[in-house]
């Protein structure tokens, strides 16, 4: 700005300039208090600042005695950050940030910034996208000290840093960096700020934003960076070895490195026995394969490989397609543009009209479309079976990259049947394993085989089994907890 | 500019692969799929092809419809059958291929190897001959499916009950192209409203022989596989009937003095369980004859078949093959000199497992 390249002689002067270029704003006050034992001034924007505090912590003090210096005030009041500068930038951006400014001349270099910022969050709500029906239900919400004391509440422990950035030319958004000092890896959290650093963007909006910034491949559909709401899979991660990152306005905590894995895993796993987290585990990973495979094959069989139908199922399929006029592939594709229609209508309209939505999209067109003849039913309930296959994934982006996936997977079973689904899949292959999360491999522990990361990936074996933490995240303490002590006996029987 | 180039090359590949790539498309309602091919004799080169198409109509209920062509070439009669219908006609869902006796007669090795070189023809396709016309059989319906549906599903149903020994399109070619095996094939017939199994044809190379007869249909079984949940009738001397089913047959084959000439000894062990008797009582003793008689009954059904076997020079149970392969340079000629008069015993034990659960 103008002021900034003016001599140091004219700062005196400057202050003024500042203060009168704020009085330019209609919430910008600035006042003389003459009646007090010491006359002085007072200046803040107030929509900033909490009035309260102004009212009860600060003018009362101001008021009882005659201060002669800035020092003494800042003695007598009950406010631990007190800043007495002459700085003008440190000035404004305090103003900015909710910071009373006193002075006791209107013409004096140095001034008093006490911060009094008005603090406006939500309630500490249920998790609305992971939402669990065991376990916590405590999500962010959209100011960095509320996540962070719902983290540390979670994590009393010294070792548990957190790293400060201010990140944004123009939204000075605070992001901080979390990590358990002696367990995670110093190359993941050096990446992290190197990374953070690095940043040149104007806005931080929310947690996606630096998500999308600081990826691996910023062109992949994959996410590389699990987003989460959950206060309680923060402190989880951060006990394995993970970084987080946390960024204010957002209620989205962002995680890494992840690996693929991670993408099945719900935390609700961990609050199940592992009988059952496994067989739902399970249940997901076939679920994203089912979405993203069972309409190209559909299409790949009935336009190359009518071999393959067994004679049973002949019957059906043909029957239900002998009066259809349009190749499967664009029998395929309108029954996906109408679930994505009707996922995307859904999405954007109030919750009340959404439900109505679902009612005309699901029951309304399903039936029509049947019974105009432009679909076969046979290939309504795939489709339909494929896209609530594709919502089970517990990370809301994912589900989005899967049912994204299927389009290009649809056009190669058009053109080369079940050969066109086998190339695409070794696209997709090659593009999973050259992709990292945060340098470490995004497959992993399929590829680079790590057998020991196994036991919390397709399955969750018993947490007494679980006594190392994951191979991928390199943590500098890999014993999570003693597996000779946790074993011995201590019971007393009879 | 690298990047361009990159992007160039991309949607190059994508453009000339959308352009040039296609292969043929059949989409599944607009091919002609016929399930079941019928070959019947017109002169000593030509032959006459009937297909069967399964009609799937909207409502679910399946119909049926026969193309009839005539050549001396087996492709050519489907090109030919190409030519009558509006619909593209493809052979990869055939279910059954039938030949009539008077084709089988005449060799049918060049037919059933068409059916092989078609690459989209399962290898697990029926292979049957038909007593009559298969013209006539295959124009009728039968039950609520197609006609080829109805066969496949009247042989392997059959076939997994024990009633006749697997085989298809790949075992009677295994046996076929065997110097030392014959093959051979379900024998049927239509009979009134239904098709039903006659019994077993067999071959002698590709010429059709033989009919094996029904009593040593059973036996015939138990030296090829190991029945399971078979049923064998005995008559019994005083004109009574025993029923035994789930049977479970093993059977071991021993083949001593190799070098000079072989002698093939057969165990055969069946276990039953007696259904139905019509004698009086089923008592100890009672079993124990009803046992020896079936094994006396049984071992003399397959002396005479093997006989009979080896006075028309044919193996389809496969002797041979068991005797080559407990041998060291094995030689073929001298082996199919050796086979007429080659010693085969069989000897059967049964054991009754139970005899219902009445007394």
């Amino acid at each position: 700005m103008w002021f900034r390249k003016q001599p140091a002689e004219q700062q005196e002067n400057n202050l003024v300039a500042l203060i009168n270029m704020y009085k330019k704003s209609g919430d910008f006050v600035h006042f003389h208090h003459p009646q007090s034992p010491l006359p002085y001034w007072v200046a803040y924007f107030g929509t900033l600042i909490d009035v309260e505090i102004l009212h009860r912590d600060i003018l009362p003090y101001l008021n009882k005695s005659a201060f002669t210096t800035l020092e003494e005030i800042k003695a007598a009041l009950p406010f631990e950050d007190v800043l007495i500068t002459s700085d003008l930038q440190q000035i404004q951006d305090q103003l900015l940030l909710g910071s009373v400014l006193i002075q006791l001349d209107v013409n004096d270099r140095a001034c008093i910034l006490v911060r009094a910022e008005m603090k406006k969050a939500r309630e500490v709500t249920i998790p609305e996208e992971e939402y669990s029906v065991v376990g916590p239900k405590e999500a962010f919400v959209e100011s960095i000290t509320t996540n962070l004391n719902l983290v540390r509440k979670r994590l009393p422990i010294s070792e548990l840093t957190v790293k400060e950035f201010t990140i944004g030319t123009l939204s000075k958004t605070k992001v901080a960096v979390l990590f358990i000092e002696g367990i995670t890896n110093e190359d993941n959290v050096n990446t992290v700020c190197q990374r953070l650093n690095d940043l040149q963007f104007n806005q931080i909006l929310d947690s996606s934003i630096i998500a999308q910034l600081i990826a691996d491949n910023g062109h992949s559909l994959f996410p590389q960076l699990i987003d989460t709401e959950r206060s309680d899979r923060v402190a989880g991660v951060l006990a394995e070895g993970s970084v987080v990152i946390l960024v204010d306005g957002s209620s989205h905590a962002l995680i890494g490195p992840i690996s693929v894995m991670g993408l099945f895993n719900a935390f609700e796993d961990y609050y199940v026995n592992w009988q059952m987290s496994s067989a739902f585990r399970l249940i997901r990973v076939f679920a994203v394969s089912f979405s993203i495979l069972v309409t190209p094959i559909y299409v790949a069989v009935l336009t190359y490989h009518y071999q393959l139908i067994p004679k049973d199922l002949m019957v059906t399929l043909v029957s239900s397609r002998r009066n259809i006029p349009l190749p499967p592939i664009l029998e395929a594709i309108i029954l996906e543009l109408t679930i994505e229609l009707l996922r995307e209508a859904g999405a954007r309209l109030p919750s009340k009209v959404g439900q109505t939505i679902g009612i005309v999209g699901g029951i309304v067109i399903g039936t029509a479309a049947v019974d105009a003849g432009l679909t076969s039913n046979v290939l309504l309930i795939i489709v339909a079976l494929a896209a609530l296959a594709s919502f089970t994934t517990p990370v809301y982006r994912m589900g989005n990259t899967i049912r994204l996936l299927r389009f290009p997977f649809l056009l190669l079973a058009d053109l080369w049947g079940l050969l066109g689904i086998a190339v695409a899949f070794i696209f997709l292959m090659i593009h999973l394993l050259r992709l990292t999360s945060l340098g470490r491999p995004y497959l992993e522990p399929i590829y680079p085989p790590r057998f020991k990361d196994l036991k919390d990936s397709f399955i969750r074996v018993p947490f007494s089994l679980q006594s190392t933490r994951p191979v991928f995240l390199q943590t500098k303490d890999p014993q999570r907890f003693s597996k000779q002590k946790a074993s011995e006996v201590k019971d007393i029987d009879e | 500019m690298k990047k361009k180039i990159k992007i160039a090359v991309v949607l190059l590949i994508i453009f000339s692969s959308y352009m040039f790539g296609r292969v043929q498309r059949q989409i599944l309602d607009d091919i002609n799929m016929p399930s079941a091919v019928g070959y019947d004799y017109v002169d000593r080169h030509t032959f006459k092809a009937t297909t069967v198409r399964p009609i799937y109509r909207p409502d679910k209920s399946v119909g049926n419809r026969t193309f009839i062509a005539s050549d001396e070439l087996s492709t050519q009669t489907f090109s030919k059958i190409n030519q009558q219908s509006s619909r593209q006609v493809v052979t990869g869902k055939l279910e059954v291929a039938l030949y009539s006796k008077e084709v089988a007669k005449h060799g049918i090795g060049d037919l059933v190897d068409s059916l092989q070189r078609d690459p989209s023809i399962s290898e697990r396709l029926f292979v049957a001959v038909v007593d009559g016309e298969t013209n006539k059989l295959l124009k009728k319906k039968y039950g609520d499916r197609d006609t080829g549906a109805y066969l496949s599903m009247l042989i392997e149903q059959n076939m997994n009950s024990g009633e006749l020994p697997t085989n298809n399109l790949h075992q009677f070619l295994n046996a076929y192209n065997s110097k030392l095996k014959d093959p051979f094939l379900p024998l049927i017939e239509q009979k009134g409203e239904n098709v039903h199994l006659k019994g077993i044809a067999l071959f002698k190379d590709d010429h059709y022989v033989k009919n094996l007869r029904q009593d040593q249909q059973f036996i015939f079984q138990a030296l090829i596989e190991n029945i399971k949940l078979g049923t064998y009738k005995l008559k019994l001397k005083n004109k009574k009937y025993a029923a035994i089913e789930n049977i479970n047959t093993k059977h071991t084959y021993r083949v001593v003095n190799l070098k000079k000439k072989p002698e093939i000894n057969v165990d055969v062990k069946v276990r039953g369980i007696i259904k139905e008797y019509t004698g009086k009582k089923t008592d100890e003793k009672e079993i124990a004859i009803i046992k020896k008689q079936v094994e006396k009954e049984l071992e003399k059904e397959a002396t005479a078949m093997i006989r009979t076997f080896q006075k028309l020079k044919i193996d389809p149970i496969g002797f041979g093959d068991q005797v080559r392969s407990r041998t060291r340079n094995f030689r073929y000629q001298q082996w199919l000199d050796q086979y007429p008069n080659v010693l085969v015993r069989v000897k059967v034990n049964v054991v009754i497992l139970e005899k219902g659960v009445v007394d």
